[in-house]
């Protein structure tokens, strides 16, 4: 291997091995290209704004003097910021110098020379097909005025606007959608093209010599049948021949049968991408959420505590292979999504991230199989997760506590304790009720002795909780790890303990604020 | 209390479990069920079974005391759940009817033919799967709570006219014990059916047959009970729904 070549490949693994620089360039390629990065819709904000305080410099400057600020600022910083943000994608679109090692690799596990040549061509076609793609033409017309001070070239400003496409998701969906109905719009095309052809030449042919007409040239005669298909018809150029009027007869018809045939051919494109679309809105805006309490399976109970969860003002997320069921879910909730929850691949297209994002993952598939199912997904997904199920049939309940699921709900387990409950002690079971359904305005709730408050709260007495109208119930105490009922004033208190307390909602609200407030001074 | 006995209506999977939970605290429960298969399987699992039918003028009830049983209406079809309260109410006016439903709206419907006391299937696994979740040491708390097994429990007791907080406040009544309990709530049943939270009704004045709804540990609520002269029994019919 020559000087040349053993100087590449060891550029090569130096840049693939530089932590530093992978980091970089991971970030860059979130920030240009991955919509489910936190920072890109800031990054694509600022520069949607850019583009628009372009365009308008650009239309203040046809009629009024050009302020010096503003040509400086939109010949140099705004494209300034373009080509940096040019030269960014050039540099994630492809990476060179994976390019070149998987050459060497290659090469060097065929017991053959490296080649060279074939590494450089490799490297520089990939950069070539990002700098060849549409997007990178309009960004580099974008940046051009920055290079030209004609006034011709400032034109290229408008370039700055179809930008926009980059940063404007549902422009995305536009595209995405025309671009599934190719071979549509190309037949229409052609059949528009064919239709416009064939009238110019006939109009030119019937009205050219006429010296009453108005079609002189063949492009009179194409200005006039565009007009004329398009049943826009200005009226300023008409055939005055009997022979001109019928091929305009024909013209117009053709050009309402084209109109129908290209509003079909859209509206049922849309209408086809329409749950595409949603669905890839709603993952975006699921990729922002945090805290979120992930539903699997879609049914009854599903529906119950999905509204009452949100009621509370939870993040609610509904899953469910059934598109049915998803449909019937969108009903009630805006994040439903049909996606199988049992399946890594179709978990792992939503982008969640299980640690960050997921409060407690909620199993209430129509059946145990099921839940035990998406409990190992889940469970392979994250071991930290909390996961809860509904249980369907007692005797599964070993297979969902093997599955890794932390809490098990089941449901006819739970009524025969509220009959028993009822017809033990009917008052008790009504008051401990009534505080959990919390609409008789008096409410049993948690309070958390966090660090801070630890530092200034010794024990029970600290709390001033005594005479007032909140009851103490008990300490959840996490040093003897048991609940402490009534405890004593001078029971003392750490940090983790868990205050269960019973008074009105407002009391218990103002109380809260008031040990905080106490702790601060 | 203890109850005498439970008539369960029905056998399918949530009368059985009601069955289960309750054959340690109550000596007695028969079911009825509407088809030979049910009462097979009752049968079969020990307990005392008959076959009924929806028709029934339900005489068969008149040999069991009703001040000290409890009805329980599980069938599955949820009409048919409907029909029998109403039938059971019609003939029995002062039965204490428990009646399960799945929906909101078919709650409702059993609270207008008579139920005192509907479980709402659905809406109660939903809220004990939230309350799993949003408060794990509460819902642990209340769930030991109703167990008549542990040591610490919620007690009702009734002030007799005997009783010595007949005539004073709450608060007053509190101050003067030193036992280690703790009084939720209280019954008003001359004024209201419904609960006099402590929290908030603080200076509500005691009266001969007011329910106090206590916590504490067994010794210390049957001597709060001797102390203020209640008993630990309660008027089953106190409030309907």
């Amino acid at each position: 291997m020559n000087l040349f070549s053993r100087a590449l490949v060891d550029s090569a693994y130096a840049l693939e091995s530089s932590e530093g620089l992978r980091r970089s360039r991971h970030h860059v390629d979130n920030l240009m290209n991955n919509a489910g990065y936190r920072y890109k819709r800031y990054f694509d904000l600022f520069m949607m704004v850019l583009i628009l305080s372009s365009v308008f410099i650009l239309i203040r400057d046809v009629k009024f003097q050009q302020n010096d600020f503003l040509a400086v600022f939109n010949n140099y910083i705004i494209s300034f910021i373009f080509l940096i943000e040019y030269l960014m994608r050039f540099w994630v679109s492809s990476d060179s110098a994976r390019i070149i090692i998987d050459q060497y690799e290659k090469d060097v596990l065929l017991q053959r020379n490296f080649r060279v040549g074939r590494a450089v061509m490799k490297a520089l076609y990939a950069k070539w097909r990002y700098m060849s793609s549409l997007a990178a033409i309009i960004d580099l017309l974008a940046i051009m005025p920055f290079f030209h001070e004609l006034r011709l070239l400032r034109l290229f400003i408008i370039f700055r606007v179809f930008k926009l496409f980059r940063y404007a998701q549902n422009m995305h969906h536009f595209g995405a959608i025309l671009a599934s109905k190719k071979f549509e719009l190309l037949t229409l095309f052609t059949f528009v093209g064919l239709i416009i052809f064939v009238a110019s030449v006939m109009i030119y042919v019937m009205e050219a010599l006429n010296p009453d007409s108005k079609v002189n040239t063949l492009f009179d005669a194409l200005y006039w049948s565009v007009v004329t298909i398009s049943t826009v018809g200005y009226g300023d150029v008409v055939p005055v021949s009997g022979e001109g009027k019928i091929v305009a007869l024909i013209v117009i018809v053709s050009g309402v049968a084209v109109l129908a045939f290209a509003t079909s051919i859209v509206v049922s494109a849309f209408t086809e991408k329409l749950d595409d679309i949603r669905d890839g809105k709603l993952i975006q805006e699921l990729q922002k959420l945090k805290h979120i309490y992930l539903i699997c399976g879609y049914g009854t109970v599903a529906q119950q505590t999905a509204s009452k969860l949100r009621r509370m003002g939870r993040e609610v997320v509904i899953l469910d292979a059934d598109a049915s069921k998803i449909a019937e879910a969108r009903r009630h909730h805006d994040l439903a999504l049909a996606f199988d929850p049992a399946s890594l691949e179709s978990i792992g297209q939503l982008g969640i991230d299980p640690v960050r994002q997921i409060r407690a993952v909620i199993l209430l598939g129509d059946t145990d199989v099921e839940n035990v199912y998406t409990a190992l997904t889940m469970r392979s997904m994250n071991k930290e997760l909390r996961i809860l199920s509904l249980l369907h049939d007692k005797k599964h309940r070993r297979k969902l506590e093997s599955a890794g699921v932390n809490d098990i709900v089941y449901a006819q387990e739970l009524i025969g304790q509220l009959s028993r409950e009822y017809s033990d002690q009917p008052i008790a079971f009504e008051a401990l009720h009534a505080l959990r359904a919390e609409h008789s305005g008096v409410v049993i709730d948690e309070i958390l002795v966090d660090e801070r408050m630890a530092r200034f709260i010794q024990n029970v007495q600290d709390l001033k909780i005594r005479g007032g109208r909140i009851i103490l119930l008990g300490v959840e105490s996490r040093s003897e790890q048991r609940f402490v009922f009534n405890p004593a004033s001078d029971f003392a208190l750490g940090e983790g303990d868990l205050l269960v307390v019973i008074g009105e909602n407002a009391m218990l609200h103002e109380y809260r604020i008031d040990l905080h407030k106490a702790v601060r001074t | 209390m203890t109850m005498d006995a439970i008539i369960l209506f029905g056998y399918n999977e949530f009368a059985r479990e009601i069955a289960q939970q309750l054959r340690y605290t109550c000596p007695r429960i028969v079911v009825y069920a509407l088809n030979n298969s049910d009462v097979e399987q009752a049968q079969a699992a020990g307990l005392e079974a008959h076959l009924a039918d929806l028709e029934d003028n339900w005489d068969d009830l008149l040999s069991f005391d009703l001040a000290v049983t409890r009805i329980i209406c599980a069938l599955e079809s949820e009409a048919e759940n409907v029909f029998l309260t109403l039938s059971l109410r019609d003939r029995f006016p002062d039965a204490v009817i428990v009646a399960l439903a799945t929906t909101q709206e078919n709650s409702s419907k059993l609270r207008l033919a008579g139920a005192n006391k509907v479980i709402a299937e659905l809406q109660t696994t939903a809220n004990l799967i939230i309350e799993r979740l949003e408060k794990p040491v509460i819902t642990r708390l209340l769930e030991a709570l109703m167990d008549t097994q542990m040591e610490l429990k919620v007690a009702q007791i009734v002030l007799s006219e005997q009783s010595s907080a007949v005539g004073s406040h709450i608060n007053e009544l509190l101050e003067s014990t030193q036992r280690d309990i703790i009084v939720l709530a209280v019954v008003d049943q001359r004024m209201s059916e419904s609960f006099i939270f402590t929290a908030k009704g603080y200076n509500h004045l005691l009266n001969a047959g007011d329910v106090l709804v206590v916590i504490g540990y067994d010794k210390e609520i049957k001597a709060f009970e001797e102390e203020v002269g209640g008993v630990c029994e309660t008027d089953r019919s106190h409030r309907s729904g």
